[in-house]
Order: structure tokens, then C-alpha cells, then sequence
């Protein structure tokens, strides 16, 4: 970003937008941690090593949904 | 501390003084794997850093292998250890959900409180986030309960889901994460910025495998059956069955055995 960009003003609005997006994934996370009785660490990372079968499918849907949604979200990281 | 406390070395309130150690080093160590950072963390969603990864089943690996060793030794007692519930499809569509949230906030629950402590704003603004979340969730429980817990299969574990010994299963979570490793660094050569990869020597990371193989190998040739707890084998009836038998139960004088205080076994979903 910090090549790319030099005008504040383009800065501004792209920090803002990662802001945004921060409180978006905050919301969709929340939501989904109360959906799957649990978050990375305390279902997926437990679990597993219990080897709890749904802990298993969680850890490995969350890198599927990642990878998916990896693709629109490419220039917030890269 | 739950497994620990038939030796009587624990009781409640030292569990959770424990508690409150284990979450200092736990945070301390994300933060110094870097898990702090944003862009640390979704690096692995674009193929150039795969610390995620490699954390994450390390994790698994060393509780995975610590669990059964420590009950082959009888230094604990699997049979006490709480094992998280299957609900299958609530749990493939929250990681979905939470594999979007992942790559759009940088950030896991977890992470994020480290990024916050350790001063970035938009860990912040996730923590605010993931407190919404809940509420929504909260709000639209009584549409969604349905969905909730379908898909119940009790507390169903690899071994008996597989129909293998859990010995051979930890040998195969051992295989597949230096698989993992393998491939992860493989990919990370080519995509990554090799200033910002780890450099480690060939000669340690072949002694590790052949130490994680060998470790596996003995529980899957040694790792007697009976010793996995007796919980995980009933197999889980179906809900209206289930039901059905409670309410059977419930005339006769349900007594509940009187938990001696102070030696509570704290069952929770984690975070």
C-alpha cells in the first residue's frame, strides 16, 4: 500500500475501507463462532486435538471459505 | 484442568489460576508467532506465508500425540476430558461463514485480541465486530434453532467415526500434517518473500519428522483400545429416541451425585 499509493487522501479512504472491512469479518466471525459452538481456538484447535469429528469439518470449512472468499479481498492484504 | 483433577493436585480455584497462566503464555507465544498482524495472518490465503498452518496443526499435533501418551501412562483420564459435540452442518456452515469473516477482517477471534493488545485499531474494530455478531445471533436465534442442532451425532471422535484405533488415527494426523508441512513449504517457495520466510536447517526439520513418525507409530503399533474412554463409543440416538428416554427417566427420583466442592469439572465450548 505504501508504494502503490502516496496521496493521503487515497490512504485515507483505503485505511477507512479496511476499518470497514475489520467490522464486517468481526460481525461474520461472531456469528459464525455462535453458530459452530465455538472459534478457531476453542472448536477448531480442541476439538481437532480431541479428535472430534465436527472439529474436523469446521477447521477445514474455514479454510475452504477462506480460500474462497481469498480471491475478493486480495487488495485489502496483498 | 478437568482430566488433572482425579490425581487431587487441583481444585477450582487453582484450575483456573492455571487457567489464567496457560492464556498468558498462549497470547504471548501468538504474538511473538507474529499472529498479531493482519497481513501476517491472511498471508496463507494468497499462497506466500504459511505460519497459520503450521501453527495450527503443530497445536494439534503435540495435543493430539500429549493426550494419548499421557493416558498410556495413566497420567490422565480421557474418559473425564469434555469432547465437543458434532452438529455437522451448523459447524461446515459457521467455518464457511468464518473463513469469509477471516479473510475479510484479517483477524480470528482469537488473534484478534491479540492485535488489539498489542495496539492495532483494527483488531479493535473486530472485537466490536465479533460482539455484534453475537447479538445478531442472539436475535435471530429463534429463526435459526432449527439449524442450530441439526445434524446431531453426540460426541462422535475420529476413531469411532473411522473405525480405526485411535493410535493408528494419531499416526495418520502426524503423517498428515508433515504432509501439510511439506507442501506448505514447497508452495511458500515460490510464492513467498523469501527475506520474510523462516529459514530452518534441512537436517532438524528430517530429525523432527522422523521423531513425530516414530511417536506415532508406537501408538498405533502400542495404544491399547480399552483406554479410550467408554463415552464416545455409545453410539448417539437420535434425537425423538433420546427424548423419549428422558422422559421415561424423568419419574423416578432423578438424584443427582453430589459433586464433591471444589472438584467441578468445567464443561464450556471454549471461546
Amino acid at each position: 500500500m505504501h508504494k502503490r499509493y502516496s496521496n493521503p487522501y487515497v490512504i485515507g479512504v483505503f485505511l477507512g475501507l479496511v476499518l470497514l472491512f475489520s467490522l464486517g469479518g468481526g460481525i461474520l466471525s461472531g456469528f459464525a463462532a455462535r453458530l459452530a459452538r465455538g472459534c478457531t481456538s476453542g472448536q477448531a484447535l480442541t476439538g481437532a486435538s480431541e479428535l472430534a469429528l465436527g472439529s474436523w469439518v469446521f477447521m477445514f470449512c474455514i479454510f475452504g471459505g477462506a480460500y474462497a472468499a481469498a480471491y475478493f479481498f486480495r487488495k485489502e492484504w496483498l | 484442568m478437568g482430566p488433572l483433577y482425579k490425581f487431587g493436585w487441583f481444585d477450582f480455584g487453582y484450575s483456573l489460576q492455571i487457567a489464567g497462566l496457560v492464556g498468558f503464555f498462549f497470547g504471548f507465544v501468538l504474538e511473538r508467532a507474529g499472529f498479531g498482524d493482519a497481513r501476517k495472518l491472511t498471508a496463507i490465503f494468497y499462497l506466500r506465508d504459511f505460519a497459520v498452518l503450521k501453527v495450527m496443526f503443530t497445536a494439534i499435533v503435540v495435543c493430539v500425540l500429549g493426550l494419548l501418551y499421557f493416558s498410556l501412562f495413566g497420567w490422565i483420564d480421557l474418559s473425564r476430558v469434555h469432547i465437543l459435540p458434532t452438529y455437522i452442518w451448523p459447524q461446515i456452515a459457521g467455518g464457511l461463514i468464518l473463513g469469509v469473516g477471516f479473510v475479510m477482517g484479517g483477524y480470528c477471534p482469537t488473534t484478534s485480541i491479540v492485535a488489539t493488545v498489542s495496539g492495532k485499531l483494527d483488531g479493535l474494530i473486530f472485537i466490536l465486530g465479533m460482539a455484534l455478531g453475537s447479538i445478531i445471533f442472539a436475535e435471530l436465534y429463534p429463526s435459526i434453532q432449527g439449524f442450530y442442532e441439526a445434524g446431531s451425532m453426540g460426541a462422535v471422535r475420529l476413531p469411532d467415526f473411522l473405525n480405526l484405533s485411535p493410535g493408528v488415527i494419531a499416526l495418520l494426523v502426524c503423517l498428515m500434517a508433515l504432509g501439510a508441512y511439506w507442501v506448505a513449504e514447497k508452495v511458500e517457495k515460490k510464492f513467498g518473500d523469501p527475506d520474510q520466510l523462516p529459514k530452518g536447517s534441512p537436517k532438524a526439520k528430517k530429525a523432527a519428522a522422523g521423531i513425530l513418525v516414530l511417536l506415532g507409530l508406537i501408538l498405533a503399533v502400542a495404544y491399547p483400545e480399552g483406554l479410550y474412554s467408554q463415552k464416545a463409543l455409545s453410539v448417539p440416538l437420535p434425537a425423538k429416541q433420546k427424548e423419549a428416554l428422558t422422559i421415561e427417566k424423568q419419574p423416578a427420583p432423578a438424584e443427582k451425585p453430589k459433586s464433591t466442592p471444589g472438584f467441578k469439572i468445567v464443561e464450556d465450548e471454549g471461546c
